[in-house]
Parts: C-alpha cells; sequence; structure tokens
C-alpha cells in the first residue's frame, strides 16, 4: 500500500488508530509500544509510593517473546494520566509542542501521548514518560497482563518520538515507516499481521 | 474580559436611605454586588456597585477600547495570510475554547504543522537516516552462533 507523504513534523497518529481491536489482539504477539497493567516490581513506584498506572514496553524493539530477545530483561516506561496535570501543559503533552512568538517548539519531549485503551470506560488519556524507566522480567509482564495493543501505524509514531528523546533526531515520519517497512519485510521470524505498508 | 453576569437588586428610595450607612452599605452589596435604587418600580434613579464590579466594569471597558483599535489590523493580517502569534489572540479574548483530547489530537493529526526549534532553543534540524542491509539471523544461524556474539543481539 502507498502511504501518501506527509511532510508534517505532527508527532501523532488519529486517535483511532492507536490500538489493534482487542478481538483481534491474540493475534498481534507481545511487543514494542503495547501498554501492560503494571507488574509488580518494587521499581514501579512513585516517589511517594504509589503504583504506576500502565506500563509502556519500549524494549526489545521486536516480539517480547522473539528467540533473539527471550531472556532480555524488557525496558518499560511509565504511563501516566494527562488528568494529573496541570491544565496549560495537558494541551502541550496533547500535542508535543507550542507556539511561542509565531515559533513552533519542541515541548516535552521526554512524553508520547495515547488516547484512552481499548477497554477503558472513562475516556481518559495517558501519556508515556521515557525518563521514568524500569528493567522488568518478562514472566512478571506475562502475570500483570496486555492492556492494549499498539497498532504497527502508532509504533511508527512512538519510534520517532523515541529517537527525537533519546538522539535529538528529528526524522520524518515517512522514512521511520520506510525503515519500519524494511526491516519488517526481511525479517523471516516476525510474527502476526503484518502492516498494510509492508 | 470578565464573563461574570450580574443581577440588579431592587431597593426602594426609601429603604435604601435606611441602608445608607456604611455598615449596611457593605453588607448589602456583598450580598448584591449591584443594586438598583428605584423610587417606582420602572424608574430606577441609581444603580449601586460594589467595588470589585466597578473595577471589572472599567477593566472591560479598556479591553473593548483595545479590541476595536487592534481589530482592523486583525483583520487585515488574516487576510494576508499573516500569522498571529497565539499569545496575542489569548490577550484579545480569542481561544480556541475546546482543549479536551479529541480536539486537539483532530487538529494535530489532520493539520499539517513544521517544527522549528528544540525544547531548548535550538534550531531543529532534519535527520535522515540510510537503511543498510539488517543484521537478521535464521533460527539455524543463531543456534550456531557463539553465546558470546548473542550478547548484542535481540530487539
Amino acid at each position: 500500500m502507498a502511504v501518501s507523504p506527509s511532510a508534517s513534523h505532527a508527532w501523532y497518529p488519529p486517535a483511532d488508530s492507536y490500538w489493534v481491536d482487542p478481538a483481534q489482539a491474540n493475534e498481534y504477539p507481545f511487543r514494542y509500544g503495547d501498554v501492560f497493567a503494571t507488574p509488580d516490581h518494587p521499581g514501579c513506584v512513585t516517589s511517594k509510593g504509589k503504583r504506576w498506572p500502565h506500563v509502556i514496553v519500549l524494549h526489545p524493539s521486536c516480539e517480547i517473546n522473539a528467540k533473539s530477545a527471550s531472556d532480555t530483561a524488557i525496558l518499560v516506561a511509565r504511563v501516566n494520566r494527562i488528568q494529573n496535570l496541570s491544565a496549560p501543559q495537558r494541551a502541550v503533552v496533547r500535542l508535543g509542542w507550542r507556539e511561542e512568538n509565531l515559533v513552533a517548539k519542541v515541548a516535552h519531549t521526554n512524553t508520547f501521548w495515547m488516547p484512552p485503551l481499548p477497554m477503558q470506560e472513562d475516556g481518559a488519556d495517558w501519556y508515556a514518560d521515557f525518563r521514568r524507566l524500569v528493567s522488568v522480567d518478562p514472566k512478571s509482564l506475562d502475570e500483570s497482563g496486555r492492556e492494549a495493543c499498539m497498532s504497527h501505524d502508532a509504533r511508527v509514531y512512538l519510534i520517532r518520538k523515541e529517537m527525537s528523546f533519546k538522539y535529538r533526531w528529528n526524522v520524518s515520519i515517512d522514512e521511520v515507516r520506510e525503515l519500519e517497512r524494511q526491516r519488517i519485510a526481511s525479517d523471516p521470524n516476525f510474527v502476526g499481521p503484518k502492516p498494510s505498508w509492508v | 474580559m470578565s464573563d461574570m453576569v450580574y443581577n440588579k437588586f431592587l431597593v426602594g428610595t426609601a429603604e435604601f436611605r435606611t441602608q445608607a450607612t456604611s455598615l449596611k452599605l457593605r453588607k448589602l452589596l456583598n450580598q448584591h454586588p449591584v443594586v438598583s435604587v428605584a423610587r417606582y418600580r420602572d424608574e430606577t434613579e441609581a444603580v449601586v456597585l460594589a467595588p470589585k464590579v466597578f473595577d471589572s466594569l472599567v477593566q472591560d471597558q479598556e479591553h473593548l477600547v483595545e479590541i476595536k483599535r487592534t481589530l482592523p489590523m486583525l483583520v487585515a493580517a488574516l487576510q494576508q495570510g499573516i500569522a498571529i502569534p497565539s499569545d496575542f489572540l489569548e490577550r484579545m479574548g480569542i481561544t480556541a475554547g475546546d482543549d479536551s483530547w479529541q480536539a486537539l489530537n483532530a487538529f494535530q493529526s489532520r493539520t499539517p504543522i513544521y517544527l522549528s526549534e528544540s525544547e531548548n532553543g535550538a534550531r531543529l534540524t532534519t535527520a535522515h537516516l540510510t537503511p543498510g542491509e539488517p543484521l537478521l539471523y535464521s533460527d539455524e544461524e543463531l543456534e550456531e552462533l557463539d553465546e558470546d556474539e548473542l550478547t548484542n543481539v535481540g530487539g
């Protein structure tokens, strides 16, 4: 499938393209970008001892149970409620940029915005914080359970945002998608449905 | 600009005279910030305002003068396609209104945006990545590889 080129620097896809339909999620292995219930781990608590609401997988960048990564610790980031931020901060995190004197600037680059999870009833949105990281055992994630399976389309945006945070690289979404397309297309061990653009 | 709407509290002239001591007047205005004094129901003689109401009216008047002075310039700028800083629009009382996640996500995913500065104000440059040959191993190759060589493989 040809994807129309997008020169826009927008950080996020439309909200309805984030999550795989829960009815089909079983076809997708646990993978980078999936949101899990917070595992039982001493690092997954706030400085005040409150348990993180959710975690998002940031490493490995392939399937969690892939042979090459099956015994690797899983790097997860804290997922917070947007509602806990101040009102002006909420809007900026939801966009990932702010305008000051006609200059559009990157803002809160350590965050990745997410809409409500598929089975969530209260309609509240979330953000992952790339600065709050913990390595957990793969088994502990298995036990806590996946709450949202991120679509391939949204994972491309997550990869791009992480590159922006970790390396300060501003790469176009089309280039990141193309790299991901090539990676998936040439991976003989790729599991689960492939995106339409591969 | 103030969004407050005050209801006038009607007081007869004779009754107002009995309320017109400093203490009673303060109490009356605390309860009813706008008091209409009338000899008859349809004949207002005076409107007495609590200080906060008066201050807010003065502020609104000044704001209105600023809007009247700026509006032609604003319209001309829009017609020419000239961008207007958001803090200026906010000062003018013009805001997006809806900053729900639904509205902001729809806006940012449909409207092209070009970022020019990083978070710390550095000029934002665009990086281009050139994919090389992917480093992948088949299951058989993985089994043949020495454990040490696998240390950095994965994900």
